[in-house]
């Protein structure tokens, strides 16, 4: 038998792992990426699939082909090759992986700190507290103008960065928006921040992501027949419009604080 | 099986070490030990280093009382240690005595610790940091409740002349013990009751 | 009737409810005499019942007989072997010291747990099988899953591993025993009792904060809370004590001639393993104890009111729990080295490597715990070091994964069972080690954390890792400890289905996850249809694939080839022994004259064994621990 090369069989791994990758990368539809940091995070998913493709591809080509081309025999008494180790080989197996995850880590450092609007998003941007309790998100927004709590659909505009503050009433919750590629805990006893900007206008689900007691699988909108409210992104001149329906509204009301909770019980 | 299976064989003397296993063993597990105490140091270091909450109602902690009882426990580290010395002269009473005098230095500790609950002004339910003082020095406490009944059980076999400068590898682990209830305690009243504590004023 | 008074599962019955009742009578007197209200509180006295009941039950089975001489002042008989050895199966329900037999113990306890966690698996996929809701109210699906992943980690997956190195390791040193085998029986019989204290919480609303169970979600759970809590502090307790006991085995009980460097990697993941396990459980303890003296006493460590912190909770939590699944794993990956060097008739490729990387993961893990929080609002400085260091865990487990396959290449490979399931652990553990990867990138992690692509990841690292490492191992280790080979066409028959429904399983979770079905609920969106029920079916065949190997394992046991001393061509101590071996091990002390895996080389030997020397014999025998 011809002794395999092993530089060839490396380079197929890769092909094939990538192919795999590609496939998975194709097949898999995310869901819609409806903010600006959703797309930085598509690309360093797709980043690092493809990697990890190629080391699974690797890896498993050999383990496939050692154990076809190695494979003893009904009754074979033959021993392998007595080899302890090649020093080279294991450098190399060390170094390679250690390149990869630096390059994930500084991938992950940029996403990051890109996806950090943060700072920009407390001062410019809209700030939207949330509270969460057992089992419904509560709003509370625009605060300089109006209490607009007693809506239930989050609104926001369009293309513009904002900041979320989370609080919660009793027990751990979680503020998912997957469109957004978004998730914050509400932790208690303190607030929690988070930004994103939504680049889509659409509606898209909430999700709590977080075990919070008995109600927790009902506190994801996207469950037939779920009363959770879910985010509309709409334009700045629908949002404007949205707005001033909402503090006239409230006028009417004698700004009477009555809030009414997106279950439909009054707190 | 072979026929001599069920007799006991011939048995390694165990790998070139001066630590015996029980010894070893026991070290192991007052590793362990330090990290059941890392956990609440853990919880105290969060919320009065990094949260900076001070202690219950502007509460000032006992330190003069406190620093007396830590004498106390220091010098009993070392009575403890004289029990072990004293086995050279191969009599059962002297290891006795000064394992007796550890036992009251420790079980004074205890009283005191006791006292000083009684009149601290706050109880465990008063805030986090009234849990966490109550939980520390409460751990702590358990120790030196576990080792007053180890001294006791060393005072039996002292008693009946079990301990002798060949055969006395549970005193030892009773004093190794005992040091390790008094170091813990020295950082504990260093941290707890000596640094300032909080670094941030809350707020 | 003397059997209730000798230390058996008999006097169990009167021992436990015995010191039960005591402690219930003294917390009475004590709430009396200090002006409690009310006098008899319910869940205080239950919880000093269990606590007290578990004392008294490893009593009852005989955990402190022998020292009840000692602390009475008496002189121990340190040649007093009575309780070590089985002669009959009834042997393995009693008191017994020697590590074979409790290895036996642990095997096969924490495998019935398996099958009872799996159980409960099975159940909420039913759950899951469809949209809407079936079978389970959210209640009883939220217990259902805490019940499955505590089960499955703290009495069935840590203390398994404790099982299989307690039988191996002690014969691969060359040892006559652990180095205290009462200390070792202890740490068994808590595990009963663990496993009695998860189990019973059913009848007092369970838990339902999932195996993590924090708070101030578990503030609001009923008692069944304080029995996670107490059930987590035993099967932790039983852990440290076998960790203690490994660490002073490894170290000083070595047979002449082996050092560090001519041990069995299986003993180096044990040394690595128990070192981790030492110094992060009291972990979870802490976190445990804090959690309950809020439920019990009123405390306010982690509720909202009193200036608790919650999150303080989940970074002790995770300062045990993160480095625990490396305690999950890497016995497993000493497994792995014995397994594929011995039926690939090859010298592990890399030895120092691969011993020196489970150190660099048991070092690396304590600096990585906050992974788990990167969305919980945690000091945000945190993150990124955390991210590196996570990453980083990559590089040493590379380092293994790359050295069995240089193990692999050139070699003879024998498939069978055993090495078919460490062959296919290399395949899924890859596919959970680098999703685990994907999770250690901060954005990446926010976008879908607690969703179905956490669940793939660790039952990847868990079911495609851990357990196919025990799998490999019962198979690899079955001939020497009952005699007999067992049943490879049975044995294909349960990797194959094994292999192809765990991936058919866990595989679409990535999928779900990344579509944005959040873990630990009891209903999804229409969307994830198909896929859950997939997941569902291959889930049950999966669950039915294990009959098939706990009807061979029973089966082989009698009917079975006889196997030999040495079925596999072994080079490591143990195969040096009868199959199963003589109840004190070595007729006499080995001597070790190279390393353990040197295949391939003509007339290499790892030691030598010497006949029996009848004359020394009854003399000179003591376990180390017995003269304490
Ligand atoms: C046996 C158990 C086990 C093991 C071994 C691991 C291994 C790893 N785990 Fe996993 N993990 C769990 C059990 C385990 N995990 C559990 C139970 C949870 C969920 C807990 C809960 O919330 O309920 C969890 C959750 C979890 C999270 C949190 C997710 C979240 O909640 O948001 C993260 C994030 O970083 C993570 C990361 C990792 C990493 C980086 C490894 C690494 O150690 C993996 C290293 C291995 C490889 C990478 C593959 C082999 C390497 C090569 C072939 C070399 C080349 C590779 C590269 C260059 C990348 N794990
Ligand atoms: C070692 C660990 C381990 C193992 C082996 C498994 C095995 C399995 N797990 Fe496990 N799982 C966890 C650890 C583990 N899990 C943990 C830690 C969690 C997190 C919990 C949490 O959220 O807090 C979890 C959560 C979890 C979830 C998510 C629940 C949720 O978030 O809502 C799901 C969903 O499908 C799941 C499924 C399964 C399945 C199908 C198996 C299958 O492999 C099971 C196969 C079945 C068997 C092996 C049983 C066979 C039994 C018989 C055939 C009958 C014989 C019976 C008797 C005599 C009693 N698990
Ligand atoms: Cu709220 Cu889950
Ligand atoms: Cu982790």
């Amino acid at each position: 038998m011809k002794p395999i090369k092993v530089l060839p069989l490396t380079i197929i791994g890769t092909l094939v792992g990538a192919i795999v990758s590609a496939v998975l990368i194709v097949t898999v539809t995310l869901p819609e990426q409806a903010s600006v940091q959703a797309v930085a995070i598509d690309n360093l998913y797709v980043y690092m699939l493809g990697f990890s493709g190629v080391i699974f591809g690797i890896v498993t080509l050999f383990l496939i082909v050692a154990v076809f081309r190695f494979r003893a025999r009904p009754n074979d008494t033959r021993e392998g090759a007595p080899v302890h180790g090649i020093t080279w080989l294991e450098v190399v197996w060390t170094i390679i992986p250690f390149i990869i995850v630096t390059a994930c880590a500084y991938g992950g450092f940029v996403v990051l700190n890109d996806g950090n609007v943060e700072a920009q998003a407390r001062t410019s941007g809209q700030v939207v507290h949330i509270e969460a309790y057992q089992f419904g998100w509560k709003y509370d927004y625009l605060a300089k103008n109006v209490d607009l709590t007693q809506q239930a659909d989050l609104v926001l505009p369009v293309g513009e960065a904002v900041f979320f503050e989370l609080t919660t009433k009793d027990v751990i919750h979680s503020f998912w928006v997957p469109a957004w590629r978004m998730q914050m805990n509400a932790t208690p006893g303190q607030v929690n921040t988070t930004s994103t900007t939504p680049s889509k206008v659409g509606t898209y689900e909430i999700v709590c992501a977080f075990l919070c007691g008995v109600g927790h699988t009902g506190m994801n909108s996207s469950i037939e027949g779920s009363i959770i409210p879910r985010v509309r992104v709409v334009t700045r001149a629908e949002f404007d419009t949205w707005v001033a329906e909402q503090k006239a509204a409230a006028e009417q009301q004698g700004q009477t604080a009555t809030t009414q909770t997106t279950d439909g019980s009054v707190a | 099986m072979s026929a001599a299976a069920n007799h006991a064989p011939a048995q390694a003397q165990p790998y070139k070490t001066n630590l015996t296993p029980e010894i070893l063993g026991l070290i192991i597990f007052l590793v362990s030990e330090i990290a059941l105490f890392g956990a609440f140091f853990m919880y105290y270091t969060n919320l009065r280093v990094l949260k900076g909450i001070d202690w219950p109602g502007s509460f000032d902690i006992p330190t003069d009382g406190t620093s007396i009882n830590t004498l106390i426990l220091v010098a009993s580290s070392f009575t403890c240690e004289f029990a072990l010395l004293s086995l050279v002269r191969r009599k059962k009473w002297p290891v006795f005595g000064w394992l007796l005098l550890t036992f009251t230095l420790g079980a004074i500790f205890l009283g005191l610790q006791v006292h000083e609950y009684m009149t601290i002004g706050f109880t465990p339910k008063d805030t986090s940091v009234g849990a966490i003082f109550f939980s520390l020095t409460g751990l702590h406490g358990v120790h030196v409740f576990i080792g007053l009944v180890l001294l006791l059980l060393g005072m039996i076999r002292a008693a009946f002349g079990r301990w002798s400068p060949e055969h006395h590898v549970g005193l030892l682990g009773i004093s190794i013990y005992w040091h390790f209830v008094d170091i813990v305690w020295i950082i504990l009243y260093t941290v707890v009751y000596c640094l300032p504590g909080v670094v941030t004023p809350a707020g | 009737m003397t059997s209730v008074l000798k230390p058996t599962l008999a006097r169990c019955l009167w021992t436990a409810p015995a010191f039960a009742a005591l402690a219930v009578l003294l917390t009475t007197i004590a709430r009396a005499t200090f002006g409690m209200t009310p006098v008899l509180q319910e869940d205080t006295l239950l919880t000093v019942s269990y606590i007290a009941g578990g004392i008294g039950f490893i009593v009852g089975i005989g955990g402190f007989d022998y020292w009840w001489t000692w602390m009475a002042g008496g002189v121990l008989d340190p040649h007093d072997h009575s309780t070590h050895g089985a002669k009959s199966w009834r042997d393995y329900f009693l008191f017994n010291t020697d590590h074979k037999v409790i290895g036996i113990q642990y095997i096969v306890f924490t495998f019935v747990m398996f099958l009872v966690g799996g159980m409960f698996a099975e159940v909420f996929r039913s759950e899951l099988a469809k949209p809407g809701q079936q079978v389970l109210t959210n209640e009883q699906y939220n217990a259902m899953i805490s019940q499955h992943g505590t089960i499955m980690i703290f009495v069935f997956l840590v203390p398994i591993f404790a099982g299989i190195g307690n039988y191996v390791i002690p014969l691969m040193l060359g040892a006559a025993d652990m180095a205290f085998p009462r200390l070792n029986a202890v740490s068994f019989w808590l595990l009963p009792v663990a496993a009695f204290t998860l189990l019973s919480s059913f009848a007092f609303g369970s838990f339902d904060g999932g195996w993590t169970g924090y708070p101030t979600l578990s503030e609001q759970s009923p008692f069944g809370m304080t029995l996670y809590q107490l059930g987590i502090q035993l099967a932790g307790a039983s852990s440290i004590a076998t960790a203690v006991n490994f660490l002073a085995t490894i170290i000083t009980m070595r047979a002449p001639g082996m050092t560090l460097f001519r041990m069995p990697l299986l003993v180096w993941a044990n040394l690595a393993t128990s070192a981790l396990v030492v110094a992060a459980t009291p972990f979870i303890a802490g976190a445990q104890f804090m959690s309950m003296f809020d439920r019990e006493m009123g405390t306010h460590f982690f509720t909202m009111g009193g200036g608790g912190d919650t999150l303080v909770y989940q970074h002790i939590f995770w300062f045990y729990s993160h480095p625990a699944v490396y305690i999950m794993v890497l016995p497993g990956f000493g497994i792995i080295s014995e397994v594929i060097a011995t039926h690939a008739r090859k010298p592990v490729f890399g030895y120092r490597a691969v011993a020196f990387s489970s150190a660099g993961i048991a070092v690396l893990g304590f600096s990585v715990w906050a992974h788990h929080m990167f969305a919980s609002g945690m000091q945000s400085w945190l993150r990124v070091p955390i991210m590196l260091a996570t990453l980083l865990i990559a590089v040493p487990t590379g380092i293994k994964i790359f050295s069995w396959l240089g193990t692999l290449w050139d070699g003879v490979i024998r498939m069978t069972t055993a090495n078919l399931f460490a062959i296919g652990f290399i395949f899924t553990f890859v596919i959970g080690g680098l999703s685990g990867v994907m999770l250690a990138v901060i954005p990446f992690d926010v976008s879908i954390t607690n969703s179905y692509f956490i669940v793939a990841h660790f039952h990847y690292v868990l079911f495609g890792g851990s357990i196919m490492t025990i799998y490999a191992g019962l198979y690899h280790w079955y001939p020497k400890v009952t005699g007999r080979m067992y049943n490879e066409k049975l044995g294909r028959w349960h990797f194959w289905l094994t292999f192809v429904f765990m991936n058919l399983t866990f595989f679409p979770m990535h999928y779900q996850g990344l579509l944005g079905m959040p873990r630990r609920v009891a209903d999804y969106a229409p969307q994830f249809e198909w896929s859950n029920t997939l997941i569902s079916i291959s889930a049950f065949i999966l669950g039915a694939s294990t009959l098939i190997f706990v009807y061979n394992l029973i089966h082989s046991a009698r009917h079975g080839k006889v196997a030999g001393d040495n079925p596999w061509g072994g080079l490591t101590l143990e195969w040096a022994l009868s199959s199963p071996p003589p109840t004190f091990n070595f007729p006499a002390t080995p001597r070790v004259i190279g390393g353990p895996y040197r295949y391939g080389e003509e007339g290499a030997r790892h030691a030598i064994v010497p006949e029996p020397e009848p004359a020394v014999v009854e003399k000179t025998y003591a376990a180390a621990g017995d003269q304490a």
